[in-house]
């Protein structure tokens, strides 16, 4: 079993934080002008400053860019006196071909808050399991372009980033799955029912997790988060239908560890995941290691909007009944 | 307020009158500026001798494997012995310590503990071949450094250690060795070194009401089969504190102030719990995991439910409590009390949520039903 590292806990941020942004998977070149443009303006409001990493617009046939460029960019910002805080641009499929090359003695030695969702889940998980350091899965530098429904996305990044209280992690009363990307005007809220509870129960752990095949793809090696005493994070894109999804599950059951697991979050489904409340319960009944676990679903992270930033490797507690389910972010 | 509040006690009394060493007990308040020039002392006087200072590491730091919390300066100091390169005249250092053996009597009412999980001990690591040198410099801190007079110290000794024996009679009369007094055991020393022993002769101060003694350090011969290795000096502040200044305990060197308790056992606990657990959460550490050093650190979180329901005693003034021990003993950047006291309630409402509960489980969950202190 992996070993748990003592926490380091990142700094927390404020006004004047200097965040510095890096391209783990895909390319800046993949962002309009528009969507940039609208990113930075919405991050220097809040009173941060912005800079960007010197390869970040490097781009090649996958729109990524080399591996010794995306690690160049996240050792400098790390390194970097000046920089508070590390949003990377956007997802994409490669961040574990960096895995190898990350100065974790670097990391550790100057710890900063670093966000992002999606492919990043791998890195962040990696970071964790290799520092003890708490890394975030929350809003990419490109999340903040969002025009309209990205209030929630902001609150709980502030929550969780900038305050270090424990706080309640309250459903959204709306979400969006739309390109807002291409469009920012044709958007679809739809109101939100709150969190699906598939079993109750009560349970405390260590985060760990969110994109599901990003965080199967640790398995094995050294960068695997231990699963001892943990509150899973499982959320997918709308690459996936339930079966798969359920594939991905199956596998993270038969890990040596996942008898450590004491509840899981599953983060809300695309549209066209075709994922539905009662497909999901029969998915997670049929699986016997799953039925004394507290589960919540349809929480507000993945790939869905708004989305709130999880601390991997913090505290969160889930107390989910059928009458009052709440999730805390204790520690984060 | 408690019901019981006239048999509550509270860790800040008054206290006046000279004890032998001419010293008065200090104010829970300045307990830490009695620690740190008690260590001050230490790193002066061995410094001033060529002694090289040995950075201190977390206690939970896993450098040395043989031990789950770092409970000594020896795990600092056994690569130069593994490697024999104890250098000439020797190293000291400072180091926070925690022994864990209260852990798993915290919720038995009928245990008063006599020490604290936590402490500080101060030691030095001398040549192999100046154990005279050596054993002359430890007795000169206490009769020169810190000015107690020779005839408050005693020194337990074994006679079958020749060398040792020879080594005291240079500087010290008959009459204050205390010789085969003790077990053999006592002499003795396993360091958790494969082919490496210790023996020792402790260094007892005068009980300050001026009957008896009580060890507060030890001159140990650390050595292969073949041969000396090197000579530590190991002492404990709050030991030598507590005797200098007449306290009632050893954790009144590092006291949770305005703890409040039904009685000194449970007080003595709780305050251990507190510090603790605050020592180990400032390190990074969390009870979370199955990992020993986790595992033990929850008995000490979980602990502090059973407590503060005993005391009556509700979250707010809990946290307040913790907040101000933590700040006024580590000066943290960020308190770890609230995450702390988080934790507790988190295990709370896990206990009044599950019906598998085990016998600690059962005896906590018990005393917080029939305590008034679940609605805060």
């Amino acid at each position: 079993m992996a070993e748990i590292r003592n926490i380091i806990k990142p700094r927390k941020i404020s006004a004047g934080a200097h965040i510095r942004v890096v391209a783990l998977s895909r390319s800046m070149g993949l962002l309009s002008e528009q969507t940039k443009s609208m990113a930075t303006e919405r991050l220097e409001n809040l009173g941060f400053k912005v800079s960007f990493g010197k390869n970040v617009n490097e781009s090649d046939e996958f729109h990524s860019s080399s591996v010794a460029a995306r690690i160049q960019d996240l050792h400098e910002a790390f390194s970097d006196q000046t920089v508070d805080a590390i949003l990377t641009v956007i997802g994409g499929y490669n961040s574990n071909q960096l895995l190898q090359y990350i100065d974790y003695d670097l990391l550790a030695k100057n710890p900063k808050i670093i966000c992002g969702f999606s492919d990043v889940t791998a890195v962040a998980n990696a970071i964790n399991a290799k520092t003890g350091m708490i890394t975030y899965i929350g809003p990419h530098y490109s999340s903040w372009a969002m025009k309209y429904g990205f209030e929630y996305s902001q609150e709980n990044f502030a929550k969780c980033c900038m305050q270090s209280a424990a706080y309640d992690l309250e459903p959204s009363a709306e979400w969006s799955d739309d390109p807002w990307y291409i469009d920012q005007e044709k958007r679809e809220f739809i109101e939100n029912h709150g969190y699906w509870v598939i079993n109750p129960g009560h349970a405390l752990g260590r985060a760990v997790g969110s994109h599901i095949r990003c965080l199967n793809v640790l398995q094995g090696t050294e960068y695997w988060p231990s699963l001892d005493d943990t509150i899973l994070l499982l959320e997918e894109d709308d690459e996936v239908n339930p079966s798969i999804f359920d594939r991905q599950l199956q596998s993270l059951i038969q890990q040596a560890d996942f008898s450590g697991v004491n509840g899981i979050l599953i983060g809300r489904f695309q549209k066209n995941s075709k994922m539905r409340p009662e497909l999901l319960e029969k998915i997670i009944r049929t699986k016997k290691e799953l039925q004394h676990l507290p589960i919540i679903a349809n929480v507000d992270f993945g790939h869905t909007t708004p989305l709130a930033t999880l601390p991997i490797g913090g505290t969160i507690e889930i107390q989910a009944s059928d009458n009052e389910s709440k999730i805390r972010i204790i520690e984060h | 307020m408690a019901e019981n509040e006239q048999e509550i006690t509270e860790s800040q009394e008054n206290f006046s009158g000279d004890n032998i060493y001419g010293r008065h007990r200090f104010t829970p308040e300045r307990a830490k500026e009695h620690v740190e020039g008690l260590i001050n002392d230490f790193q002066e006087y061995y410094s001033s001798r060529g002694y090289r200072e040995e950075p201190s590491v977390k206690i939970s730091s896993g450098i040395d494997p043989t031990v789950r919390f770092i409970g000594s300066h020896i795990s600092v100091f056994k690569p130069y012995l593994a490697q024999d390169t104890v250098p000439n005249p020797g190293l000291y250092m400072r180091q926070n310590c925690l022994r864990t053996r209260n852990a798993g009597r915290l919720l038995d009412d009928e245990f008063s503990p006599a020490w604290g999980s936590f402490f500080t001990s101060i030691g030095a690591l001398s040549a192999p071949d100046r154990l005279d040198a050596a054993t002359a410099e430890s007795l000169s801190f206490f009769e020169n450094q810190l000015g107690i007079d020779r005839q408050h110290i005693l020194l337990r000794i074994n006679s079958q250690d020749q060398d040792l024996m020879e080594a005291v009679r240079r500087y010290y009369p008959e009459d204050q060795l205390e010789v085969d007094s003790r077990p053999p055991q006592y002499y003795q020393h396993d360091i958790g070194m494969e082919g490496i022993s210790g023996r020792n002769f402790n260094i007892a101060l005068r009980n300050p009401s001026g009957e008896g003694f009580s060890d507060v350090g030890n001159v140990i011969v650390l050595e292969s089969p073949q041969k000396p290795l090197g000579i530590e000096i190991a002492l404990g502040t709050s030991t030598i504190l507590k005797q200098l200044y007449s306290l009632e305990h050893v954790q009144d060197c590092a006291p949770v102030i305005g703890l409040r308790a039904p009685n000194e056992a449970i007080r003595r606990k709780f305050e251990d719990a507190i510090t603790t657990s605050t020592v180990l959460y400032e390190e990074g550490l969390r009870p979370l995991g199955n990992n020993n050093r986790n595992r033990i650190l929850k008995q000490y979180v979980r602990a502090l439910s059973y407590f503060r329901a005993k005391s009556d005693m509700r979250f707010a003034e809990l946290t307040q409590i913790m907040t101000e021990f933590e700040q006024r003993q580590f000066e943290p950047s960020e308190t770890t009390a609230p995450i702390i006291a988080e934790f507790v309630q988190a295990y709370e409402r896990d206990l009044l949520s599950r019906e598998d509960l085990t016998e600690d489980e059962q005896k906590i969950k018990a005393a917080l039903e029939s305590s008034g202190v679940l609605n805060g």
